[in-house]
């Protein structure tokens, strides 16, 4: 049994497994992030590190994410990013064996695969390829 | 050689009487002549020389004598021109003198005319300045009379005129006199005014009092409401913060969750602890929000009555409002009485002030008008002594006038003199 | 879990052991009759055998064990020979392989090969074998694979099987990620990472790999020359410090602790004077910390430059060529940080001087020197040196420049040109270098460092790179600039001054904005533009900072100054480290960030990196 943190990009509803996250941190301050385009909305100071926060809604395509909420702050081994989402939702545990892993035409969905729980879908976000989109958009 | 006269005429006789005796002597000597004729001849001798000598004598006499009485006679005419110049004979006597001193008579005399003949054109010329300055003066003294007179005249205009001031003046004080008089009257009212709004003032503050009693009475109860909702919001702050809490205890029991994940197997005793806080931050939100609730209906409930109390509270304020503003009014009427009063009194002392300066304005044109009396009198005097010097200098002139003819009698008189050509002239 | 502990000890104190060894060689050939460089090879052998042994790395110690032999041979010798030089040589290399090995938890590998040639009896053989045995890095390398599939395939896990079969012929497949057994176990992998040591380039592998379609990405890497340093600076979590350091440390935590409390109860007691000396004692206590951390954190360029005779000697041999290195100033320090990025871009300059520079004999000169607050790192040679027109045409040949802008450039700028990727006057590839990746990494490594690279050159005159490094990465004076009441931080070692201008002051030339500074014109960038924020009001007083971009003076408009700071600087976390114009960041006293940036580098990106003003 794996967890989970759900949470929803428009309509869509995704999760990341918790050892990808550092932590969830509320109410930070987001400070000026020059020369990077529009899907970073800043910077903010994680226990004194500096961490830039990106809003994963509009790198997918989605509306950008709302104002001033909370971000995930993802692990450091993975991305050193922070993601601004639209809703937090509670922890799941989830059996993964039945995660069906995705192969989807649209890599732009950064979908690694989709759960099933309690009759709703869940979208495994697919952190490597979010690092792929950042760094295409960064060139 | 200056033989007397007298000499002269002892000489004569002794010539005759020597010429006789000579010829006495002589004819005889001649010896020609007869001694008969010889008296004769001597006689006639001396007759002859007597003669001759008597003749050139005399004549000489004579002539001077003539010349002298010429020369006299000539005087008695008044001309002085010329000296009287005697034959020069060898001998000269008193005859001579008497020319001499006929002739310094005349000097003298032509002196003294001339003398005063210039001096008497000197005079008449002079009696004729001084007539002319006289005159001069008489017309000064003219001008002067009749400046005077104008001054005097003039003096009195302003003393007429003085008068009138002296009299619009005596009328001013006597005005302000009545404006002190009815400022006073004026000042007396404003001050019962201001007594009678005092006592009105009063009374409403009174009313006043009582009023407030009872609104405090009212607005105690209110505080007491507000209070009371104050101490509702409070708890509703309170519930604020413990849902906060339970947010923040959400958030880190998230965290917790997440961090015990990544100590695996490890993580797993806090995993369970970590939920149960989520589930403990959870029902304490609920619990929150089912006080909230519940203060937000208390809250309500007590937001309408205290609504009615601020709605009593607004009757009350609008009747003290009214008494406040009645309040005012008194007030301010017993300002402007006062203020009324205090100009009443501005005035009274303005108006003492202008009496003063209106009752020594008085006495100043009264003195004015002294001093033009005075002036006038004075005029009057210098105009009385500028017509007796006018009439002194008539005279005067007169006076001169008379020099002036008499000093013409007189040079006519000395003109008859006839100085000759001498520079005793009348310059 | 203690042997862990130890175990890095062992690493760190062996590849010191290593790097002396192979410093003592290179003096050693230079000079075969120095019987007290014999004698310190022959005890750093020493000691790297006891070391293993105690260890259990029975590889390691074997190996280290024959070296310490020959090596005692040599030194009752009193002599030792270019040959056996060469076999010790390909020892030690061996054995930092070895210690990458250890480090890497992997087993050993195999020192059998190695051992079964004597390193005496290798004299005779020695012509021959040495380019053979000398098992230069160039032979075999290793390459690091890093490959995914397309979504949208079937049967991935099969496919990966087949792939990695394919790359099993290519060579020794040292580590695999997803091991061999998960995908055949039936996991679902669409990634495949892979060490392979072989001994073909990666480009063809590339080659090969390129027959299989179902490839979206191929990553191919060949990973750092595993030397002494490379390993223990890329790998190391220790550092050695004198134990005096260590006692200041000590003490100064000691008046830390004091301080808290004194803090703390001042804070308590509501006693402003007493708080405000605490603060006093704290900022001068901190401010110690800082130049002691800094301390250890300084490392002398030496540890740079101790590898490269061995290199230079190495690639002479390689390419016949008769190649005299100079170090001056190899006692300077620098920061630690700074000296492990600079280990890779010092390589690949002395390559290039070796392979582009040096036609047949020369002098490459290393200098390191301190010039105000930074210092510089000089690689010179006395070769060909780089025409500028050649340079040119190149460019425009591989399609990196117009010829409009090879027209217009000028030659300082043209000598920028080799740091274009892509680009390589080499007509070949060849063993050391001309792939063409060398000098722009160099340049990007430069430019992260918060530095500047030079070249000059002349044809026949030689070239000269010399690299402008801030003394420290870490902690380096910035200067703030408010822009649309937001800060950033530029680096101040970029800039040259700060003005304030008359908004008459400013003239046009043609489309751009210029201003008259000590009778030069100068170009003005306006700050807002190039971050792509709002323009400002019109205002009277301008602020400028005055700064380098491409060679030139640039006059950057900003709104306002907001101070001077001693910054810590962050470097930024993939993928921004690699975004161009923006530095690390850094964290002021009052907790809000700010950023350095890199004028030169956003104005790149926003002319697609043309290098033209």
């Amino acid at each position: 049994m794996t967890q989970l943190l759900p949470f929803t990009l428009g309509a869509e509803r995704y999760a990341l497994k918790l050892t990808s996250i550092q932590e969830v941190v509320d109410g930070a301050q987001l400070h000026y992030l020059p020369v990077t385009p529009a899907t970073f909305l800043g910077a903010i100071n994680v226990h004194g590190q500096v961490v830039p926060v990106v809003d994963l809604p509009l790198l997918l395509g989605f509306d950008p994410a709302p104002v001033c909420q909370r971000f995930l702050v993802l692990s450091p081994q993975i991305l050193s990013l922070a993601l601004a989402v639209h809703q937090l939702e509670s922890v799941i545990n989830v059996d993964l064996q039945h995660l069906a892993l995705m192969q989807s035409d649209e890599p732009q969905n950064c979908i690694a695969g989709v759960v099933h729980w309690h009759e709703k879908m869940i979208n495994l976000l697919d952190l490597e390829q979010v690092g792929h989109i950042i760094e295409t958009q960064l060139k | 050689m200056r033989i007397e006269i007298s000499h002269k005429f002892v000489l004569g006789f002794v010539v005759v009487v020597g010429s006789i005796v000579f010829l006495d002597y002589l004819v005889p000597v001649l010896g020609f002549i007869p001694q008969s004729m010889q008296q004769f001849v001597s006689t006639l001798g001396a007759l002859l020389v007597g003669l001759v000598f008597g003749w050139i004598f005399s004549k000489a006499f004579t002539s001077n004598i003539g010349i002298l009485t010429t020369g006299a006679e000539r005087l008695s005419h008044g001309d002085l021109s010329r000296t009287l110049k005697l034959r020069k004979g060898l001998v000269s006597d008193e005859t001579e003198d008497l020319a001499d001193s006929l002739n310094l008579v005349v000097d003298n005399l032509r002196k003294v005319v001339g003398k005063i003949r210039t001096t008497s054109v000197r005079v008449n010329e002079s009696s004729q300045g001084l007539s002319a300055s006289a005159e001069e003066m008489t017309a000064t003294s003219h001008e002067v009379a009749g400046a005077i007179e104008q001054i005097s005249r003039g003096a009195e205009t302003q003393a007429e005129m003085v008068e009138k001031v002296s009299r619009v003046i005596r009328d001013l004080a006597g005005s302000i006199e009545q404006i002190t008089a009815s400022s006073q009257i004026l000042a007396l009212s404003s001050a019962e005014t201001t007594k009678t709004a005092k006592d009105g003032g009063q009374l409403t503050d009174t009313a006043l009092e009582k009023m407030k009693l009872v609104l405090s009475d009212v607005e105690g109860n209110s505080r007491q409401m507000v209070s009371f909702s104050e101490h509702v919001q409070k708890i509703g702050t309170i519930i604020d913060v413990i849902t906060g809490i339970a947010q923040k205890t959400n958030l880190l029991a998230l965290n917790a969750t997440i961090e015990a994940a990544r100590a695996g197997e490890y993580g797993q005793g806090f995993a369970v602890v970590a939920e149960e806080i989520s589930k403990l931050a959870d029902s304490t939100s609920a619990s929150a929000g089912e006080i909230t609730r519940l203060i937000d209906t208390t809250r309500d409930e007590s937001l309408r009555v205290h609504q009615s109390m601020l709605d009593s509270v607004r009757a009350i304020d609008a009747g003290r409002g009214a008494i406040d503003s009645t309040s005012g009014v008194f007030r301010a009427i017993i300002e402007k009485a006062e203020d009324a009063q205090g100009k009443a009194h501005k005035i009274t002392a303005l108006t003492e002030q202008q009496n003063k300066n209106a009752t020594e304005i008085v006495a100043a044109i009264e003195e004015i008008s002294r001093v033009a009396e005075d002036n006038a009198a004075g005029t009057e005097q210098v105009s009385a002594a500028t017509e007796e010097q006018s009439a002194a200098m008539e005279e005067l002139t007169y006076a001169s006038q008379k020099l002036a003819q008499l000093a013409d009698e007189l040079l006519t008189t000395v003109s008859r003199f006839n100085l000759g050509s001498d520079a005793e002239a009348p310059a | 879990m203690d042997m862990t502990k130890y175990k890095a000890m062992f690493l760190s104190e062996s590849r010191e052991h290593l790097q002396k060894m192979a410093t003592l060689l290179v003096e050693i050939e230079a000079n075969p009759q120095n019987s007290a460089s014999l004698d310190a090879l022959f005890r750093e052998a020493h000691s790297i055998k006891g070391m293993a042994a105690s260890m259990g790395y029975q590889q390691t110690a074997n190996l280290a064990h024959q070296l310490e032999d020959s090596l005692d041979h040599f030194r009752q010798l009193g002599q030792i020979d270019s040959a056996t030089i060469d076999r010790l040589l390909a020892g030690t290399d061996l054995l930092a392989r070895l210690l990458e090995d250890i480090h890497a938890d992997r087993t050993e590998r195999s020192t059998a090969a190695f051992l079964a040639v004597p390193i005496a009896a290798a004299t005779q053989a020695a012509p021959i074998a040495a380019p053979i045995s000398a098992a230069t890095l160039p032979q075999t390398s290793e390459q690091q694979i890093r490959l995914s599939l397309h979504e949208s395939i079937a049967a991935p896990g099969a496919r990966l099987l087949v792939l990695l079969k394919q790359l099993e012929s290519l060579g020794q497949i040292l580590a695999c990620q997803p091991e061999k057994n998960r995908i055949l176990s039936g996991g679902n992998y669409r990634k495949l990472d892979v060490r392979l040591k072989t001994s073909v380039t990666g480009a063809e592998i590339k080659e090969r790999l390129k027959v299989y379609s179902e490839i979206s990405q191929l990553d191919i890497q060949e990973p750092k020359p595993p030397t002494a340093l490379g390993a223990a600076m890329a790998g190391s979590t220790t550092v050695r410090i004198p134990t005096e350091l260590l006692d200041r440390f000590i003490h100064l935590t000691g008046e830390l602790m004091t301080n808290r409390y004194m803090l703390h109860s001042a804070a308590q007691q509501k006693n402003w004077l007493s708080l405000n000396e605490g603060l006093g004692q704290l900022a001068r206590l901190v401010k110690n910390l800082h130049h002691q951390v800094l301390k250890v954190r300084m490392m002398p360029v030496e540890t740079v430059t101790a590898r490269l005779p061995r290199l230079v000697r190495d690639l002479a041999r390689t390419s016949n060529k008769e190649i005299h290195l100079e170090l001056e100033g190899s006692g300077i320090e620098l920061d630690r940080a700074i000296l492990e990025e600079l280990t890779d871009p010092l390589v690949h300059m002395v390559r290039n001087a070796v392979d582009h520079g040096i036609e047949h004999r020369g002098t490459i000169v290393v200098r390191a020197w301190r010039q105000r607050d930074q210092v510089m790192l000089q690689v010179a040679d006395n070769g060909r040196g780089m025409d500028p027109q050649a340079l040119r045409r190149q460019a425009v040949n591989k399609g990196l420049i117009t010829p409009a802008q090879a027209q217009i450039m000028r030659d300082y700028e043209s000598f920028q040109l080799v740091c274009l990727p892509g680009f390589s006057t080499a007509p070949q590839v060849t063993a050391t270098s001309g792939r063409g990746v060398g000098m722009d990494v160099v340049k990007a490594a430069v430019e992260k460092l918060g530095g500047v690279l030079h070249i000059e050159s002349a044809p026949q005159q030689g070239t000269r790179m010399t690299l402008k490094l801030p003394l420290s990465v870490a902690i380096l004076k910035a200067l703030l600039v408010r822009v649309d009441e937001k800060l950033v931080a530029i680096p101040l070692t970029r800039v040259l001054q700060t003005l304030e201008i008359d908004s008459a002051q400013i003239q046009m030339s043609g489309k751009h904005r210029v201003f008259s500074h000590h009778e030069e014109l100068l170009p003005l960038v306006s700050l807002r533009k190039i971050l792509d924020l709002p323009n400002p009001q019109a205002a009277l007083q301008i602020s400028v900072v005055l700064t380098e971009a491409f060679g030139r003076k640039v006059g950057l408009v900003v709104d306002g100054f907001a101070g001077q700071r001693e910054v810590f600087v962050q470097s930024l976390p993939a993928p921004l480290d690699h975004l161009k114009g923006l530095g690390g960041g850094t964290i002021l006293g009052d907790g809000s960030i700010v950023f350095l940036l890199d004028i030169q580098g956003i104005l790149e990106r926003r002319r697609g990196g043309e290098p033209k003003v």
